[in-house]
């Protein structure tokens, strides 16, 4: 009897996986996924975490698209002092971080989906199985999207003015409310960052969260509805910035951005749609504001 | 095992109720049976723990634990005299895990001590006896009953333990 | 099937309405008994307020309460017991325990030959290498298994155990992993060596956990397997003791998911004639977190325990730069020397001098690229390949303790310590800093005077003086403290720690204490300033923030 116990317990007992580890890609799917990455320039296991997005990106493609956010309320790993001039965190993004539960780093939100390690914040090991899950189904088929996103950035070099227009196509019926939201990110900051036990004094931070651009929560879609427009099928809502807006979105206590565009090349603008009552992101969509 | 809720609502002022019962209604107990292991690796059943009807203290201890060392070693110093007069036993439980656990036989011995010693490295022992802070020192008469314990260690309190043993050698 | 079902689930919403009745009933019931032998259990109330205090960086928070109350009842070869807890408004590092219920319970049969228990369990596995599940609330660990366990031994003194379960994550034991693993414990000298003085006890273990894979990018193993074999032979001078363990490919967030496998190697030896206990300690351990869950972290869900080999420290000073034990990889070595300078010699005096010296050191362990990859740790690749005998590059910790115990007469006892500390927090990570500093390698000199003052009988004294100086990090530290004990009840104390070094600004933790205690129970308050601590399980630390207020402690056993 005891022998045979020995005997089933061994057989279930080792996995042992031979070369190579990593499994290929699926087909694309249609689907994006946001990931608001929380880090921070003296936060020293937050470059694995960009790492990770960066292996990620790799594999998922253009179904990804991340943000970086340096909460405020996390002095210790986001605040300057001598060794760490550059300041990232911005008031609107420190909003974010409180309320998706960012109260250590380097954490991720998923399509603000709930659950994690603490209220909406997943940590890097888990992202992967969250991303694969919002983008394919158990039986590993893509999800379609429902709601289509598109922008048309113009920049005119002689005002330095932007003009943002999104137009978002409903594919299905949504449930409930839905709010829009627009802000823009910046690549290629060259500040210093802590990287395990090395100081980096250029490091190469992207994707950094740098103002919204119609509140850090967004509005109605309700809002932008076109009249007379069928529920699906042609595009049925538009949201527009023009420069007039220009001062209200300077104001976000951040002294490195400026709307002077110095780095306009590098600017992006993203816009996701949301469910109001469940803060899941339906879906996003991100566009550089010089096209090539 | 999911028959079995883990999360029933019992409020805090339930709890309250519950303790205060359980100070009425306690039994006195034996001591259970539970696998410690000597000094020498050896696996041993608590239930036999026996003096031949003569009383026995069990005290817990840890060797990072500086006023367990101050009682044991006070009572050392009248050891021989307890067992001459009350051939009482003291029997002294280590709840070192396996951190300090090779350090307790060179302890024991540098000290002198004459003691039965034994290691309960996962407090398992400890747990079923009601054990939490330490020193707890227990008294047992003859029969393997609990008949006075206490917790903690001031100089002289060895002496109100002497006094309840001479009172059950009686 | 489905009536089962609907039958356990009626069973269940019975059981859920009346618990709390069906516990008095029990516990009343008992005293009139013939079904029960013994009731018994013990608890612990803990509260604690917190204050604002800009001087120490403290905030206001709620009180923070918690508590558990053991309740186990007996009869003949059954034993049946639960624990109830609660934890209201926890602070950081106990935020998923808040709440109440019953945290814990099993049902216990144990005759000659078996000890069988089906519910919450823990176990050890010799010196828990590969399994230790184990009740710590001060750390918050609880990571009992909930399951079927089953130990059968011999009279030839053979102890053979086998178990089956889920591991318990805060108040949830319905987490993904499944732990099976078997144990036999054998003492040699009842088989074999009969007539041998030396005591020989072997032990082998096994345990796997299983875990589905979700994972996109990677292909894990689902069954993850450890083995763990141990020896000790104990003589009556010397005693040696080998702990070997081996852990196949388990890749997780604690080792950046890595494929490479892991093993520890533990040896201790000691000798101790009488007045001289001399113990040798080292350790390897390579890649040995084990968890029943690939992604928990801090003290969430770990099966194993790796044993540090650093002395546990008392006194407040000595406990500001403590090592952390790293399982991803670290090895290193402890001495210690007991001796009894005997009495009538010139230093030993009238009743001689107690004399210890421990020494340690811990280092990171050799590592080098795996054949065909480009980079140390890289997720998704073997990792690294690292040669046993090499020492890493570097020096993780080291100290220097010595110790002297001297009894000058019968009123007065002093106690004299000195504490040499390297701790290379550059790498460990783990104290918290000053902005505008880094973490730093911290070289520090402790020296402790403790005396003992016997006033007269049944009133006692203790005066404690400590100080600690560095370069680095908060600079140096004074601490004093008097204490007063009336035996057998009371205790009177005041203590502060003074940081004059600091750099940004000198502060006071200062605090009085006092307690009572009868029989089996024992009440403390405390009130004053704590300086921040750290809270560090496997390798990962957090802070615990400095705090100031009132604190009341209440344990008892009944």
């Amino acid at each position: 009897m005891k022998r045979i116990y020995l005997i089933l317990i061994l057989c279930y007992s080792c996995d042992k996986i031979d070369p190579p580890y990593t499994q290929n890609t699926t087909q694309l799917s249609e689907k994006t996924v946001l990931i608001e990455k929380f880090t921070g320039h003296k936060c020293s296991n937050c470059p694995d975490a960009s790492r990770k997005i960066d292996e990620l990106s790799e594999f998922y493609g253009e179904n990804l698209i991340s943000i970086a956010i340096h909460p405020g309320d996390l002095p210790e790993f986001t605040g300057t002092d001598d060794n760490y001039t550059y300041n990232f965190t911005t008031n609107s993004s420190d909003i974010i971080a409180n309320d998706m539960g960012a109260n250590f780093l380097p954490l991720g939100t998923i399509n603000r989906i709930e659950g994690g390690i603490s209220n909406r914040c997943w940590t890097k090991e888990e992202w992967a199985t969250q991303i694969d899950d919002l983008l394919y189904d158990p039986n590993g088929e893509p999800l379609s999207k429902n709601i289509d996103i598109e922008i048309f950035n113009s920049f005119n070099e002689k005002n330095k003015t932007l003009t943002i227009q999104t137009n978002f196509t409903l594919n299905t019926s949504l449930e409930g409310n839905h709010k829009l939201c627009v802000l823009i990110i910046e690549d290629g900051i060259i500040a210093p960052q802590v990287d395990g036990s090395d100081y980096i004094e250029d490091y190469e931070h992207n994707h950094i969260y740098r103002c919204s651009v119609n509140g850090e929560y967004g509005e109605e879609i309700s809002k932008f509805l076109l009249p007379g427009v069928p529920s699906s099928g042609d595009f049925v809502g538009q949201f527009m910035y023009s420069a007039e807006h220009l001062t209200e979105i300077n104001t976000t206590n951040n002294i490195n951005w400026t709307s002077d565009w110095a780095n306009i090349s590098n600017c992006f603008v993203v816009a996701y749609i949301y469910n109001t009552k469940t803060l899941v992101i339906e879906h996003t969509e991100k566009h550089p504001i010089i096209n090539d | 095992m999911a028959f079995f809720l883990l999360l029933i609502n019992i409020s805090m002022k339930k709890i309250i109720l519950i303790t205060l019962l359980c100070f009425l209604f306690k039994v006195s107990a034996q001591i259970p049976a539970v696998d410690i292991k000597d000094l020498n690796g050896n696996i041993i059943n608590t239930a036999k723990f026996e003096n031949n009807g003569n009383p026995i203290i069990i005290s817990f201890w840890a060797t990072w634990c500086k006023p367990c060392k101050q009682e044991l070693e006070n009572i050392n110093d009248v050891y021989e005299e307890w067992v001459e007069d009350t051939s009482v036993k003291l029997i002294a439980i280590s709840i070192d895990d396996a951190r300090n656990s090779s350090k307790i036989k060179p302890l024991v011995m540098s000290k002198g001590w004459e003691y039965e010693i034994y290691q309960d490295s996962n407090r398992e022992f400890a747990n079923k006896m009601g054990v939490s802070p330490i020193p707890h020192t227990f008294l047992l008469n003859g029969k393997g009953e609990v008949v006075w314990e206490h917790v903690t260690y001031t100089d002289g309190d060895e002496d109100e333990l002497y006094e309840k043993i001479l009172e059950i050698s009686e | 099937m489905n009536y089962m079902k609907k039958f356990l689930k009626l069973v269940n919403n019975i059981i859920y309405k009346y618990y709390f009745s069906f516990l008095i009933f029990l516990i009343t019931f008992n005293a009139n008994s013939q079904i029960i032998d013994d009731f018994d259990g013990n608890l612990q109330l803990n509260h604690q307020t917190f204050n604002e205090d800009e001087s120490i960086g403290a905030e206001k928070r709620e009180p923070y309460s918690n508590g558990y109350i053991n309740l186990i009842w007996k009869n003949n070869k059954f034993t049946a017991g639960q624990r109830l807890e609660f934890y209201k408004n926890p602070i950081p590092g106990f935020e998923e325990y808040a709440g109440q219920g019953i945290s814990h319970r099993f049902l216990q049969f144990r005759d000659n030959n078996f000890d069988i228990i089906i519910g919450d369990f823990y176990e050890e596995f010799g010196s828990g290498l590969i399994l230790k599940t184990y009740f710590d609330p001060g750390l918050g660990i609880d990571n009992s298994i909930d399951g079927l366990k089953i130990k059968y031994f011999t009279n030839s003194n053979i102890y053979l155990t086998g178990l089956i379960g889920k591991q318990k994550s805060f108040w949830d034991n319905q987490n993904d992993g499944m732990i099976r693993a078997i144990n036999a414990d054998v003492n040699l000298n009842n088989l074999l060596f009969k007539k041998w003085s030396t005591n020989i006890n072997m032990g082998l273990s096994f345990v796997t956990k299983k875990e589905s894979d979700n994972n996109p990018l990677y292909i894990l193993p689902e069954n993850v397997g450890a083995w763990n074999g141990r020896i000790n032979m104990s003589g009556r001078k010397i005693s040696v003791n080998i702990d070997y363990a081996y852990k196949i490919n388990d890749p997780s967030s604690d080792n950046g998911y890595i494929y490479k496998n892991g093993n520890a190697l533990i040896i201790e030896s000691n000798y101790s004639v009488k007045g001289l206990g001399l113990v040798m300690g080292i350790k390897r351990i390579d890649n040995m977190s084990f968890r029943s869950e690939r992604n928990a972290i801090l003290q969430d869900l770990n099966i194993n325990y790796i044993t540090p080999l650093t002395k546990q420290q008392s006194y407040s000073l000595a406990t500001i730069y403590p090592y952390i034990s790293q399982p991803n990889g670290e090895m290193g070595t402890q001495l210690d020397v007991y001796y009894k300078i005997p009495k009538k010699t010139r230093l030993g005096g009238k009743y001689g001098m107690n004399l210890n010296i421990n020494y340690s050191n811990m280092y990171s362990i050799e590592k080098s690229i795996y054949v065909d990859e480009s980079l140390i740790g890289e997720s998704g690749t073997m990792g690294y390949s690292s040669n046993f005998f090499s020492l890493g590059n570097d020096k993780l910790f080291q100290e220097l303790n010595i110790e002297l115990t001297k009894k000058i007469n019968k009123k007065i006892k002093l106690l004299g310590t000195y504490i040499n500390v390297q701790n290379n927090d550059q790498i460990l990570k783990s104290q918290p800093i000053l902005s505008n500093s880094n973490h730093e390698y911290i070289n520090a000199n402790i020296f402790i005077l403790e005396i003992l003052y016997k006033i007269k009988p049944k009133h006692a004294t203790k005066i404690e003086l400590q100080h600690l100086r560095t370069k680095e990090h908060f600079g140096n530290w004074a601490m004093g403290l008097i204490e007063y004990k009336l035996s057998p009840h009371w205790f009177w104390s005041i203590q502060d720690l003074y940081n004059y070094g600091n750099p940004e600004k000198d502060t006071h933790y200062y605090s009085i204490s006092t307690g009572f205690n009868k029989k089996s129970n024992r009440l403390t308050l405390t009130y004053g300033k704590q300086r921040a601590g750290l809270f560090c399980v496997g390798g990962v630390c957090r802070e615990v923030p400095a705090s100031n207020g009132i604190s009341i402690s209440l344990t008892s056993s009944f």
